[in-house]
């Protein structure tokens, strides 16, 4: 059944799959996925698998959640980090690593996680 | 040559009160910029309005013509995030210089502390995409991210960002009407709870009750004896949605608001060093600072020091958001234009300046740096 480029997404990470969007015309990866590559405007885009290598770009740590479901987990920090190509990630970092010395460009790790109960990418490991 | 003018500029009342709405606001905010563009209600033709974050309107501009009691010939309501206050100013003045409308009257107005919405948070998230929304962040953290980016490119610190927040709370002091009036040190901002960081509960906007409104026309209806301001140029520009399809702003720091200035000091035949005021959305610090930048008030990664060195000071080279701005004076990007639009008339009462200005930058940003609105006011 076909589905729209963002349930797709949302339905491989909860099977398991790390992958995001690639443009089948110019290979760019797009993230948050959509209809339209916004690199070339080719229409035709697919889910690639991702070795979840990606590179620091920023993050910051949040210390009153925006809603009930992350409560819990205050404080957390929240990662941004750069795919192939440069598409950016926005994912949980996980618990027990301090942004402390962090600087843009190091490598980071993103793997499939949980948070607030939704399976999506997270970032384990930043740094060597 | 003709262009559009900006004939007078009222505000609502900003005290919270058990049942007032955003229409209650709007109506008495377009009642006094009627009644300081020396018009009465009947003159008005066009009507264009922000949106509610607190109320349900279907057409926010509908309901606020019908409780004025008027029909106009031209009416809209732009959702165009923060940037709204400023940008329904641009749709009002291509409405008139396009005849669409001869004079129009340009509202927005907000209950978001007496409306008591439920979920308000729900609604700014909406800004957002569900792929960021589902790492759990605030707009602060959105923000935030980009400042800790900002901070790591050009080595700024904590207290440039701080000194924003500084700055603008020691204009609010002068102002009556602010909410925050009382001084505050950097050390005051650095030790407020952190919201996201790298950002402090003290460098994120208020939230508040507010109104407020303008009449424009065309320069060549301005009535006998009338002095207006004149929109010398405008400029509009978006570059995203959500911040992570603009990468731009974790490379370079440029956002859209290059452009929109660009284009707004072209139309009007000026540069950042014409300027005598300067109202920026202010919605936290570090939007000022690279908002600073992309304007050309000072060089890329020198916006905290020139921020320090008291160049937006009321006493400075250019004083800038002299009414406390949306951290110390209430919430509304409208109220940027309100106050230019006073300043410039000299009526901005206790906290008016020395010398009236003869030049002003407006500008509104809305989302998380996504959508820019600039405009480049003048007396001539
Ligand atoms: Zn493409």
């Amino acid at each position: 059944m076909a589905m729209e480029p963002a349930a797709e997404l949302w339905h491989e990470w909860a099977q398991g799959r790390l992958c995001f969007q690639e443009c089948d015309a110019c290979e760019a990866i797009q993230h948050p996925p959509g209809p339209v590559c916004g690199t070339c405007h080719s229409t035709s885009l697919h889910l690639a698998p991702s070795d979840g290598h990606a590179a620091l770009v920023s993050w910051s740590t949040v210390h009153r959640a925006p809603a009930p479901e992350f409560a819990a987990d205050v404080p957390y920090t929240i990662g941004l980090v750069s795919l192939r190509g440069g598409a950016l990630v926005q994912a949980r970092v996980l618990p027990g690593m301090s942004p402390e010395g962090w600087e843009p460009g190091l490598p980071a790790t993103l793997r499939l996680g949980e948070v607030a109960g939704r399976p999506q990418p997270v970032i384990d490991r930043v740094g060597g | 040559m003709v262009n559009a003018v900006i004939l007078g500029a009222g505000e609502s009342d900003r005290t919270p009160l058990p049942g007032r709405t955003a229409i209650d606001m709007g109506v008495e905010a377009a009642l006094g910029a009627i009644r300081d563009a020396g018009l009465k209600i009947a003159d008005i033709d066009g009507v264009v309005t922000g949106y509610s974050l607190a109320e349900r309107h279907l057409d926010f501009s509908a309901d606020l013509a019908e409780s004025l009691g008027i029909r106009p010939m031209w009416s809209q309501t732009n959702s165009r995030s923060g940037a709204t206050g400023s940008s329904i100013v641009v749709n009002a003045a291509l409405a008139v210089l396009g005849g669409a409308c001869t004079t129009a009257l340009v509202v927005w107005a907000d209950n978001r502390v007496s409306g008591n919405p439920d979920d308000m948070a729900g609604a700014l998230a909406a800004s957002l995409s569900a792929f960021e929304v589902a790492s759990g962040p605030l707009i602060t953290t959105q923000y935030g991210l980009i400042a800790q980016s900002y901070m790591s490119r050009w080595g700024a610190t904590a207290e440039d960002l701080a000194s924003v927040a500084v700055q603008f709370r020691k204009h609010a002091g002068l102002n009556e009407q602010a909410k925050y009036r009382a001084p505050i040190t950097v050390d005051d901002v650095l030790s407020s709870p952190m919201a996201s960081s790298p950002l402090h509960r003290l460098e994120c906007a208020l939230v508040t009750d507010y109104g407020g409104a303008v009449v424009v026309t065309r320069s060549d209806r301005v009535p006998d004896a009338h002095d207006p301001v004149h929109i010398l140029g405008f400029g509009e520009a978006l570059s995203h949605s959500s911040i992570l399809r603009n990468r731009d702003l974790f490379t370079t720091g440029h956002t859209a608001a290059g452009r929109s200035s660009s284009l707004a000091f072209e139309m009007a035949g000026l540069g950042p060093a014409d300027l005598d005021m300067a109202q920026i959305y202010d919605c936290f610090t570090i939007t000022v600072l690279m908002l600073m930048e992309d304007f050309g008030l000072c060089g890329r990664g020198e916006a905290g020091a020139a921020v320090r060195d008291g160049l937006l000071d009321r006493e400075g080279p250019l004083p800038s958001n002299t009414n406390g701005g949306l951290l110390s004076n209430a919430s509304g990007g409208i109220l940027h234009v309100t106050e230019a639009v006073r300043q410039m008339r000299g009526n901005a009462g206790s906290h008016q300046l020395a010398r009236c200005p003869e030049t002003a930058l407006v500008h509104g940003n809305g989302g998380i740096l996504g959508a820019q609105t600039t405009m480049i006011l003048g007396r001539r």
